[in-house]
């Protein structure tokens, strides 16, 4: 007997101790009770001042058969209270208040079942409020336990509210549209994901910047003058001081990538000596940090980009594969990288936003030398001379020498 | 009141004296006391002849009808006792005992017994006892003849690989079936009387010289300490010698073929034979022995690894399944991917039961077929098993009564159970599996977890003739900890007998 208290006691205790609620046993929740947010999208109020709009994307649980189709007139303005969109994939629902905390309970009481955070996968803040102030909003989803901070975070070109209202008109459901997103900008090397947690890192540390991938609400034409909303990637939004301050478009956003380590993959365009377009597919890159000092002083910095690359596609009918042709094209990839790098950082030096890692690259290899300027970085980034190298490898040059066709033309 | 102070007193002083409980003169062996004892049942006979026909030469021949082979009474004891003449020309009741002694009466198993309780004994097991009243004497003859089941296949643990023949109901058959498998002269089988009325007979089986002696003798003590009316059914012995009675999971192993009870006796443990049950048991039996199965032997060792694995495997899952579905779909929702979330609350949507009453619910329709089907004859037996899948599954579901994914669960859960090869263990499973489901209804996955440390606690405790109940994996200095358990290695490997044995021969091959 004396075994079993003495087994019985700390089980007891555990109960008795654990948890920070009122209730001892953990609360009771039937899972088909629950309404489970995917997408949570967030907004600055145009229409009140100092309102807040949140919005919410979960999967319909009813069978596709039995869907409504979207109706235009179910989505309509705001106000106080929550308001309920039926689209064809997504069940939609909106509300306003002076906090996101307070929308939140507004847009809960809105659906009939509790709403659950904990299967929110991607949290999209719409551009007023990320031009407002980031950390304002992400508060709210830092401070709920519900949240994971694993998840995505994208700043929405426009407004969160209506990309993804827009988008559950298409046959696409907003969280499977983003889940696909991401594998397809990687592999274009035109943007990459980001998580609240790194988000959050990049906010608090006081010499670096955040770039957020960023997407936008595109229409495209499906014929006969019927548009189908889509949702592609912009590139970046850039954070300084919290606050949204620039974009870098998708046509640079690969010098951005390249600089901070995170192109894997992309394709490069270039002309033969012939004048016909080859394609270039880029493998790997990267990029070393060479910084030149004098004394604990910063004087010169040197971006050398490395990149592996192979040959895609040729379109011309003639013999490619010979030394100066192929030096023609790694010098134009050289070129064209070189070009959006030299690009990717006078956006980030006028949006006075060392949003490109390039600080976090030269602590981590001067961690002592950059501790004694990391106060002073931005002012020294703003102003350092910083050189750009890209040599460029050209691989599977010679699997096809002769192109299909060439002993056709005479 | 007074009969129960009486057999109290019987028992508090060992006093069974046929005496005192029948009329009877004395203990003297005669046919009065013999018919006083075994009164006017059907099934004994008595019958007086004269040894050759000489009538100052009486002598009554007792045998229960039914139990002995009555040609063999006939031409091998009667037919000599009335018609040879040498015993006619026999001086005296001495030298009549010596020619019947010395082979007169054609018979190799012969008695003189000078004891009632002997001669009933004897004639209580199939012998045919000659009482001779005058001397208070009597011989028995072993005419043992009653009908018995011919060896069988066994029903219970399919044979794909091994030897077929299984234990039957006739004690000395079994012994005999062990004696052709283990032909080692150390074998040793001893037997022992349990039970004050069914006077069964128990046989333990070793070796000598290999066996741990002091297992022997703690297994000795406590067969020899049982005072029970009876032994008829094999749970009696069970639970009269095992450690821990309250616990569900058993502690001695029983098999029904011979091969397996021989390969662990040969491994140092220590079997016993009931007569009157086709099956064995083995003893200690830790609980990786219940994970065990003849056939891993038979296969390859990497085959039976992945199927042993797989039985483990399946333990958790028959263990923990039902409450940890009840636990995530109740309490932490936030643990299943979104996609399988969202497919459970569709196949839960219109169901108006909570998900633990539907666990709870399905778990006991689903033990409630197991027993009906157990039960019933074998073509009722599958007919209920598909009324079953109908009833409950097919059309409960389209009733919206239960939600398909309970069904799957429950199910899975079932099949699991079936893997493991020993339904004792399933049935300590069963148990538990039901306390864990509401440990998790009330608390979820913290439940669950103190639920699961409570049974892990359980087991610690148990300890089986001796040897801990979870070794080797535990108590055990780490040692046989993969040689055959979770996987099997290759036979050349298993050079020792299993160390939580303490056996005095440790060597298994060299």
């Amino acid at each position: 007997m004396k075994r079993y208290m003495a087994a019985i006691l700390p089980i007891v205790a555990a109960i008795l101790t654990a948890g920070c609620q009122q209730q001892i046993l953990p609360m009771r929740q039937e899972i088909d009770d629950l309404q489970l947010v995917e997408v949570l999208g967030i907004d600055k109020s145009t229409e009140l001042p100092g309102y807040q709009v949140i919005t919410i994307a979960s999967r319909k649980l009813e069978e596709p058969s039995s869907v409504q189709k979207p109706q235009q007139d179910q989505q309509e303005g705001s106000g106080g209270e929550g308001e309920i969109t039926l689209g064809n994939k997504a069940f939609i629902s909106t509300a306003q208040g002076r906090t996101l905390f307070e929308a939140a309970r507004i847009v809960s009481a809105s659906s009939g079942k509790q709403l659950f955070w904990a299967h929110t996968k991607y949290y999209l803040i719409g551009e007023e409020a990320a031009r407002d102030n980031i950390a304002k909003y992400i508060d709210f989803i830092v401070r709920d336990h519900q949240f994971h901070i694993n998840n995505k975070v994208y700043v929405v070109k426009g407004s969160a509210k209506e990309l993804i209202e827009q988008v559950n008109k298409s046959e696409l459901y907003i969280a499977d549209k983003l889940d696909s997103l991401a594998p397809s900008v990687t592999r274009l090397g035109t943007s990459e994901e980001l998580s609240l947690a790194e988000l959050m890192r990049f906010i608090d540390i006081h010499f670096g910047s955040a770039r957020i991938p960023c997407i936008e609400l595109v229409d495209r034409s499906g014929g006969k003058g019927k548009s189908i909303p889509a949702v592609e990637s912009f590139g970046y939004a850039i954070v300084s001081n919290l606050k949204l301050v620039s974009f870098i478009g998708r046509d640079i956003s690969r010098g951005v990538n390249l600089i901070s380590n995170n192109l894997q993959s992309s394709i490069v365009v270039v002309k033969d000596l012939y004048g016909e377009d080859a394609s270039l597919e880029i493998i790997a890159g990267s990029t070393e940090v060479i910084p030149k000092f004098s004394g604990d002083e910063l004087e010169e910095l040197t971006l050398k980009a490395k990149v592996i690359s192979n040959l895609g596609e040729v379109q011309s009918q003639k013999p490619t594969v010979f030394e100066e042709n192929l030096a023609h094209m790694k010098a134009q990839l050289s070129a064209i990288l070189k070009n959006e790098m030299m690009r990717a950082l006078e956006i980030a030096r006028e949006s006075e936003s060392d949003c490109l890692g390039i600080s976090d690259m030269l602590r981590l290899k001067h961690p002592v030398r950059f501790h004694k300027i990391e106060d002073r970085w931005m002012e020294i980034f703003l102003q350092l001379p910083i050189r750009i190298e890209v040599e460029a490898q050209l691989r599977r040059s010679h699997e096809l020498d002769e192109p299909s066709g060439m002993k056709g033309i005479r | 009141m007074k009969r129960l102070r009486t057999r109290k007193k019987q028992t508090e002083t060992g006093s069974d004296s046929m005496a005192d409980q029948y009329e009877i003169s004395g203990n003297d062996v005669t046919t009065a006391n013999v018919r006083a004892i075994l009164a006017d049942s059907g099934d004994v006979v008595y019958q007086v002849h004269y040894i050759n026909g000489d009538r100052s030469l009486p002598v009554t021949v007792v045998y229960l009808d039914g139990m002995v082979n009555t040609k063999l009474v006939n031409d091998d004891i009667l037919k000599p006792l009335t018609q040879e003449r040498i015993l006619g020309e026999a001086n005296g009741f001495d030298h009549l005992l010596e020619q019947i002694q010395h082979g007169t009466v054609y018979h190799a198993s012969r008695k003189i017994q000078t004891r009632l309780d002997e001669v009933l004994k004897d004639i209580i097991t199939g012998f045919v006892a000659l009482i001779f009243d005058r001397e208070k004497i009597a011989v028995t003859f072993d005419t043992r003849g009653y009908e018995k089941r011919a060896i069988t296949e066994p029903t219970n643990e399919n044979a794909v690989k091994g030897s077929k023949d299984s234990f039957i109901e006739v004690l000395r058959v079994n012994t005999s079936i062990i004696r052709r498998k283990i032909q080692t002269p150390y074998l040793r089988i001893k037997e022992s009387i349990v039970g004050r009325q069914s006077k069964t007979q128990v046989a333990v089986v070793y070796i000598e010289n290999l066996t741990n002696e002091n297992l022997v003798r703690e297994i000795f003590e406590r067969i020899n300490s049982i005072q029970t009316d009876s032994i008829l059914s094999s749970g009696f012995i069970e639970e009269y010698i095992t450690d821990k009675r309250r616990s569900p999971f058993p502690q001695i192993l029983y098999t029904e073929r011979a091969d397996k009870f021989c390969s662990y006796i040969l491994e140092g443990r220590v079997g016993l034979l009931i007569d009157g049950m086709p099956i064995a048991y083995v003893m200690p039996a830790p609980i990786t022995l219940f994970f065990q199965a003849p056939e891993d032997y038979a296969y390859h060792f990497i085959i039976s690894s992945f199927i042993r694995l797989l039985r483990y495997i399946a333990c958790f899952i028959t263990l923990f399944l039902p409450a940890f579905y009840v636990s995530i779909t109740t309490f932490h929702q936030e643990m299943i991917p979104t996609v399988l979330a969202v497919s459970i609350i569709r196949s839960k949507m219109e169901v108006p039961f909570p998900t633990v009453a539907s666990i709870i619910g399905m778990l006991i329709a689903f033990e409630m077929l197991l027993e009906a089907g157990i039960r019933l004859p074998k073509a009722i037996g599958q007919a209920v098993s598909i009324i079953g899948a109908l009833v409950v599954g097919q059309a409960a579901v389209q009733a919206k009564l239960i939600s398909p994914v309970a069904v799957i669960v429950v199910a899975v859960t079932g099949i699991a159970g079936f893997t493991i090869p020993n339904q004792d263990l399933n049935n300590g499973f069963r148990i538990f599996r039901m306390i864990f489901v509401i440990a998790a209804s009330i608390a979820g996955l913290y439940g669950l977890s103190l639920a699961s440390i409570m049974l892990v606690y359980h087991l610690s405790t148990i300890e089986t003739f001796g040897v801990p109940y979870l070794s080797p994996f535990v108590a055990n200095d780490g040692k046989d900890l993969v040689n055959d358990t979770i996987i099997r290695m290759p036979l050349p490997f298993m050079k020792k007998r299993p160390e939580n044995l303490k056996t005095t021969n440790k060597q298994r091959q060299q």
